[in-house]
């Protein structure tokens, strides 16, 4: 043996003896995944040292401190990464070059540059993987990922520029591209060529220059993109893929529309769209026990919104049916024993929220006029008891906005007395409004303690919802029966009437806020009677409005006078 | 039987695909048609009667015709909208005397025919001129044409007069000047010609409600169908000098809902003293309505206008199509789009003149047409929509609390 084989020998026994050690001493440590919460042991620290110093001595490498160690990892960064991207993308240039001087110079025909490209290209990827196999992995996907693009752009030239072949060959070669790219890319666990090969699989259709506007097949084609993009989330969890493939349908789709558009096998692509994304936002989920919901909340936003101005035109009569399908899929979904076995809690919730927003929605949707404002008080209702049940606070806030935009929905539509007093779709719809918003302020102490204002604010909206009904119906009562419009003095004496109930509650529930509500509430009346009723009533209604006004005043003045007095009150 | 579900799951996509389905016409799901005699061949205009009004669509996207063989033939509701054409004009003499301005206009040596000139004049105020036109052969012989009025009202100018329909190379313009008001100078004119409309209105009976409040006038004008091209409404009333705002919206039903139409809103006015009348009792519309026109006059603190009558003129819908023989009209299809023919592209040049109209025969009901079963019990379906949805609800909430039990033992170490 000579003498340098010698020392070899003597450096790979050194090595292996250290590494070894090293073994040992981590199989020796508390937790693998928290060494660096946990301090080792200082016996173990300090092999460790020894061991990394000893090796390091038959390495040649100089790692003594952190910063060296850093610089180690940034030059590693560089030479191996950073100029293995620069060098493919400069190879691609300098064939970009070298293709423009052999076209312009006339050496190369439009045939002889195509099977160049494919050729080169195809040669790329074969390189990329077998350097990959030999461990030069960054290189080799660096290559791959060249060679992906070189063919796409060969291709594009061949049918777009010369007309070499059909928009369908070009078709099948770009696919043949993205599928071995993406099947390379699960092999080689290569993120980067899987990118490149579905940015390039969904700008096929782009690129591959057919005018004749045909959707069904663009459709078709996405969806099998989508089931190979499907396929690796199975093996490898990259969700930057799962979203780029999601970006791709979502610009497909909208292109798609604007094309020769098909409404309802179009519906039946979005639908399935739909299906495949929740499929990859689980199979993510079951991977990695991540539970970011950005794939299912866009795919689901979107997918929804865009199926729902796809069909609106056809299906205006059963709108609710098609928020109730969307709502059966995520219960589905959720029902399913794979998604129940292998998911986490958490996305099964949220199966569970979307399947409650689409199944909420159904009615309102479903149903025109008052019938569709009377369900949405009917949601509301049903998310208070929601927000009763389970203690949260969103579909409480939700159900508030609905109550409120029902309301001035219902201000806005109704201004024109036309109907009959109290039996009308109005003053329905204003009374259910009053429930909501009594039922949200009886389930307000549950969520929020001790918010008076919040008390307050809810109170006025019940007491106006109650102050406009009457006044509504009373002002239909005077103009059905074509009555004297000197009869509306009956408006402030109804509001003072609701008054003196709101004081009675405050009494009956030695509730201050509420009696305090009550009198600012009287205040209202007196106000609204001197300065709106007394200029448009005859003198025999201010009379009478005055008379009634006063006395329940002068009653209520009683009451306290009592109160005062320290006697029990009723 | 991993594998058997992945195939089931990729069968169940699959089946989702329906295929192609092409629209053509299937006569079992229109409930009328009438008979269309026709003996010769060419573009035809088709009267669409109250029968039909009553019953198609309130765009007639269920409006179909067909040949004697079954085949459907292109047609196209022919647009109310005048095809205006400008004529170029050269001002030549401009002459302002005490009591009115003069202006000469050359429209060429053999120019189109003309029927309306609209007047501008410089003022941004209220205003109201008489204007005089007078039409010349040689620039020295005239003869009068025509005259109007012309005003500006609120801030909106009505400066169209109309004339009768000529040739003359020469056109003389004459604006009345106020005594005692600032001169208004002629700033531009426009000569065109607009050709006269299919749309002949006529007054069409119609019945009344009227309710009055302190401030308002409500009254529900009942067109008895709906489809009608509506010109313009006129409000009939003995008072004088009064100046109100008139809104007109329409709809199906004779009070107000979400989808109510609005039509127009102008002032209706009448001044009447010494030496000064005008009045403007109308307001256009040119829109299709639906049956009924709600119209609200704001009273504001005055009284209540004595209305005698509503005054509605107004046009039935005309059909155009190119029938080469006896055809049929089909009707009432609620679930029908409407369909995008080629004729649509040309209807427009298609003249009055080139036209024969066609009267259509008696409503018949299709013997084949079957009312669908979704149609006839909808509010059952609504009714199974609904409660399955509720269903739905109580199931996602009883799942809810078992997720959340789920989730405390996961908490749970």
């Amino acid at each position: 043996m000579s003498p340098e084989e010698q020392q070899t020998l003597e450096s790979l026994q050194a090595e292996i003896t250290a590494l070894k050690a090293r073994v040992a001493a981590l199989e020796n440590s508390p937790s693998p995944h928290s060494s660096g919460d946990i301090p080792r042991s200082r016996e173990s620290r300090s092999l460790i040292r020894s061991l990394r110093s000893e090796s390091n001595q038959y390495t040649g490498i100089t790692t003594s401190d952190a910063s060296a160690a850093d610089h180690s990892r940034l030059e590693e960064y560089i030479g191996g990464r950073l100029l293995n991207w620069v060098g493919a993308l400069i190879v691609v240039f300098a064939v970009a070059y070298f293709l423009k001087w052999s076209f312009d110079n006339q050496i190369i025909g439009e045939m002889g540059r195509c099977i160049l490209g494919l050729a080169s290209g195809i040669a790329l990827m074969t390189t990329g993987q077998l350097c990959q196999k030999r461990g030069y992995r960054l290189y080799g996907q660096g290559l791959i990922g060249a060679g992906i693009a070189i063919i796409y752009l060969s291709s594009f030239a061949a049918v777009n520029y010369y007309h070499l072949i059909t928009p369908y060959i070009a078709f099948a070669l770009m696919f043949i591209t993205a599928i071995t790219g993406g099947i390379l890319a699960a092999l080689d666990n290569a993120p980067a060529t899987a990118a490149m090969a579905t940015i390039g699989g969904f700008l096929v259709p782009f690129l591959m220059g057919s005018h004749t506007g045909q959707v069904i097949p663009l459709l078709s084609y996405v969806l099998i993109l989508d089931l190979g993009v499907l396929f690796l989330a199975y093996y490898r969890q990259w969700l930057a893929l799962d979203i780029l493939a999601l970006v791709g349908t979502a610009v497909i789709s909208v292109v798609a529309q604007n094309m020769n558009w098909q409404v309802w096998p179009g519906q039946a692509f979005l639908t399935a769209y739909l299906i495949l994304f929740i499929a990859v936002a689980a199979n993510y989920n079951h991977r990695t026990r991540n539970n970011n919901q950005f794939l299912l909340f866009f795919s689901t936003v979107f997918f929804a919104a865009v199926s729902f101005s796809n069909v609106i035109n056809k299906i205006e009569d059963w709108r609710g049916l098609f928020t109730l399908t969307l709502a059966m899929i995520f219960l589905i979904a959720y029902y399913l024993p794979l998604t129940a076995s292998k998911t986490t809690v958490h996305f099964r919730r949220w199966l569970l929220v979307w399947a409650l927003i689409f199944a909420l929605l159904t009615a309102p949707l479903h149903l025109n006029d008052v019938y569709c404002a009377i369900a949405w008080l009917a949601v509301a209702a049903l998310l208070l008891y929601l927000s009763r049940h389970l203690l949260l606070k969103l579909p409480y806030i939700v159900a508030l906005v609905i109550i409120t935009a029902v309301c001035l929905t219902a201000l806005g539509s109704y201004v024109r007395p036309y109907l009959m007093p109290l039996f009308n779709q109005a003053s329905l719809l204003m009374a259910l409004c009053a429930v909501d918003w009594l039922l949200a302020l009886v389930i307000l102490p549950r969520l929020y303690q001790n918010r008076t204002y919040l008390t307050l604010t809810l109170s006025a909206a019940v007491i106006s919802t109650l102050f406009y009904l009457v006044q509504f119906d009373i002002g239909n009562a005077i103009y059905y029966c074509q009555a004297n419009q000197s009869f509306t003095f009956l408006i402030p004496v109804a509001w003072a009437l609701i008054s003196t109930m709101v004081l009675i509650i405050g009494v009956r529930r030695n509730n201050k806020t509420i009696r305090l509500l009550s009198l600012v509430l009287y205040g209202v009346v007196i106000i609204r009677t001197l300065f709106f009723d007394l200029r448009q009533l005859d003198i025999v209604y201010k009379i009478l409005v005055l008379l009634a006004i006063g006395l329940i005043a002068l009653a209520i003045s009683f009451f306290y006078q009592k109160r005062m007095k320290g006697e029990v009150l009723p | 039987m991993k594998k058997c579900k992945v195939i089931l799951a990729a069968l169940v996509m699959l089946m989702m695909f329906p295929g192609y389905c092409l629209a053509s016409f299937n006569h079992l799901y229109w409930q009328y048609y009438k008979e269309l005699p026709v003996t010769s061949s060419g573009f035809s205009a088709i009267r669409l009667d109250q029968e039909v009004m009553r019953h198609c669509q309130e765009n007639f996207s269920d409006l179909r015709v067909t040949d004697q063989a079954g085949r459907e033939i292109s047609s196209q509701v022919i647009q109310p909208d005048k095809q205006r054409l400008d004529i170029a004009t050269t001002e030549r003499d401009r002459i302002e005397y005490p009591d009115y301005s003069s202006v000469v206009l050359d429209l060429g040596p053999q120019p189109q025919a003309h029927n309306r000139i609209d007047v501008n004049l410089d003022s941004s105020k209220d205003y109201m001129r008489e204007v005089k036109l007078e039409a010349s052969l040689d620039n020295q012989t005239w003869g009068k044409i025509g005259q109007g009025r012309i005003m500006m009202f609120h801030g909106r100018t009505y400066n169209t007069v109309s004339f009768t329909t000529n040739t003359a190379r020469y056109m003389r313009v004459n604006i009345s000047q106020v005594s005692g008001e600032k001169r208004l100078l002629l700033t531009n004119t426009q000569v065109y010609f607009m050709p006269v409309s299919l749309y002949q209105a006529k007054v069409i009976p119609v019945n009344l409600s009227q309710r009055s409040d302190r401030t308002r006038t409500n009254i529900v004008v009942d067109l008895q169908v709906p489809n009608f091209f509506i010109n313009r409404v006129t409000i009939e009333t003995p008072d004088r000098n009064y100046d109100r705002m008139l809104f007109v919206e329409s709809d199906s039903q004779t009070s107000k809902t979400n989808r109510t139409l609005t039509m127009n809103t102008d002032n209706i006015f009448d001044y009447q003293w010494q030496n000064y009348a005008s009045t403007r009792d109308y307001i256009e519309i040119n829109q299709y309505a639906r049956r009924y026109l709600l119209l609200s006059i704001d009273n504001g603190n005055s009284a209540p206008l004595k209305i005698t009558g509503i005054k509605v003129t107004a046009s039935p819908p005309y059909l155009m199509a190119d029938l080469k023989g006896s055809a049929r009209l089909w009707y009432g299809n609620p679930n029908i789009d409407l369909e995008s023919y080629d004729l649509g592209k040309f209807a427009y040049l298609v003249q009055a003149t080139d036209l024969r109209w066609v009267t259509p025969g008696p409503q018949q009901l299709n013997p084949d047409y079957k009312v669908p079963f979704s149609e006839q019990h909808k509010w059952l379906l609504d009714a199974l929509i609904i409660l399955v949805a509720l269903g739905f609800v109580a199931i996602i909430i009883k799942n809810f609390d078992k997720i959340r039990e789920l989730g405390k033992n996961e908490q749970q170490p």
